[in-house]
């Protein structure tokens, strides 16, 4: 099973249901579920991350910051999934949702304590939102990416050296295409002297005849 | 101002149809190749499906972008420019194939990235993460060739869409919306698969 869809099954894996039923295991069922989806609608920055702009928005925001630079630690959120193994998380999202894990050791809800995160259920937060799991394609993307062209070795200045050096054309078609482009440069003057030295041969032409039948 | 990628290379391309110097022209020239090579490869191995043959397609490329180098009238628009002679050189390449029939397997072996790789994590996190990452990959191969240019020139050249934008000579909200459709495409692609498995 691969990690997303393992993440996907058992989002809350670190405690059994018996264990920690947690306030994210019910996360749609919770008291003020939808008030805190209200909540959501207002940014609230958090370690210099803020919130999606409306709760509809949740993945489709990370999608578009996540296409642009800026978005490099919200991009990060789909992959781990774990507030505690990853620090990228945006916890502002999970503390607004009343994602708080009920069962935590001082059993307070403080958004900077991991224990007091951990064990939600962001599935089930993930549906609440869009009804479909997000996966961090954009970051898997990069990182395919990546590993494929670290495996590409970049020829040397030597190896170019030969191809163009193998060349036959090289030094033909450099000087052709130089020739070509000097060409385009003077060929208005090159024009203009051929047709005035074509008119004056006319000329001569039509005067020598001229000269001839006057004869 | 700093220097974009553009600029770079539109100094390089000028370098090459200006210095009268052998050695300048090929070691400006080897700076292109250096920074355009995997991507031009990676572009020809999606769609030839072979490493070799993706890279005589690039070296093909290259030999000809330094053979018409002269005749590029606006340096700055280099990679527009290369990406349309790989697309060329890859047509042509199809066409040899179709006549060989001889189509070889694409032998890529992945490795992980030391970029998703975290401290800690066992074997298993490491080959689900190589899994996702060849899933994503695999997927992304499947992908038309235009969401494929804008997702290498993206992730891997980490060119911002304004670069894009000017090398593909399209308007930046035009990459914008191609980068977020294919990320899009993949994820659905990618949670089909998942569908279907599971």
């Amino acid at each position: 099973m691969s990690r997303i869809e393992r993440d996907h099954r058992a989002a809350p894996a670190r405690r059994s249901d018996s264990e920690s039923p947690g306030i994210g295991r019910h996360l749609g069922d919770a008291p003020g579920f939808d008030d805190a989806l209200d909540v959501l609608a207002t940014p609230a920055p958090i370690d210099g991350i803020d919130g999606p702009a409306s709760p509809t928005e949740f993945p489709s925001a990370l999608d578009r910051r996540g296409g642009g630079e800026e978005g490099e630690h919200l991009a990060a959120f789909g992959v781990s999934r774990d507030v505690e193994r990853d620090a990228h998380v945006p916890r502002t999202w999970l503390a607004n949702a009343g994602c708080f894990n009920s069962d935590d050791s001082d059993d307070s809800d403080d958004p900077d304590d991991p224990d007091d995160l951990a064990g939600t259920d962001l599935e089930a937060f993930e549906r609440a939102h869009r009804h479909e799991p997000f996966v961090d394609v954009e970051r898997f993307v990069r990182a395919g990416l990546r590993s494929r062209a670290a495996t590409i070795e970049i020829p040397g200045l030597e190896d170019v050296c030969s191809w163009i050096g193998d060349d036959p054309r090289k030094t033909s078609a450099a000087a052709l295409a130089r020739g070509r482009k000097t060409l385009r440069r003077v060929a208005w003057p090159l024009y203009l002297v051929a047709f005035l030295a074509i008119a004056c041969a006319l000329l001569y032409a039509a005067y020598a005849v001229r000269e001839i039948l006057e004869r | 101002m700093s220097a974009t990628p553009a600029n770079d290379d539109a100094a390089l391309v000028l370098t090459m149809q200006r210095s009268e110097s052998p050695g300048e022209r090929e070691a400006a020239f080897h700076l292109l190749v250096a920074r355009y090579w995997r991507s031009v490869v990676l572009l020809a191995d999606s769609r030839l499906n072979s490493k070799s043959d993706a890279e005589e397609v690039a070296q093909e490329a290259f030999t000809r972008a330094w053979r018409s180098i002269d005749g590029l009238e606006q340096p700055g628009s280099f990679l527009g420019w290369l990406l349309r002679i790989v697309r060329n050189a890859i047509i042509d390449q199809i066409r040899r194939r179709r006549n060989d029939r001889a189509v070889q397997s694409n032998s890529s072996s992945s490795s992980i990235d030391a970029e998703l790789a975290s401290p800690g994590e066992g074997p298993e996190a490491e080959t689900d993460r190589r899994d996702e990452i060849e899933a994503v990959s695999a997927a992304m191969e499947r992908l038309p060739e235009k969401y494929q240019t804008v997702l290498t020139l993206r992730y891997l050249q980490d060119l911002p869409h304004e670069a894009i934008a000017r090398a593909l000579g399209e308007p930046i909200g035009t990459i914008r919306n191609r980068v977020f459709r294919a990320l899009n495409l993949l994820r659905g692609v990618l949670h089909v698969e998942r569908s279907t498995k599971s």
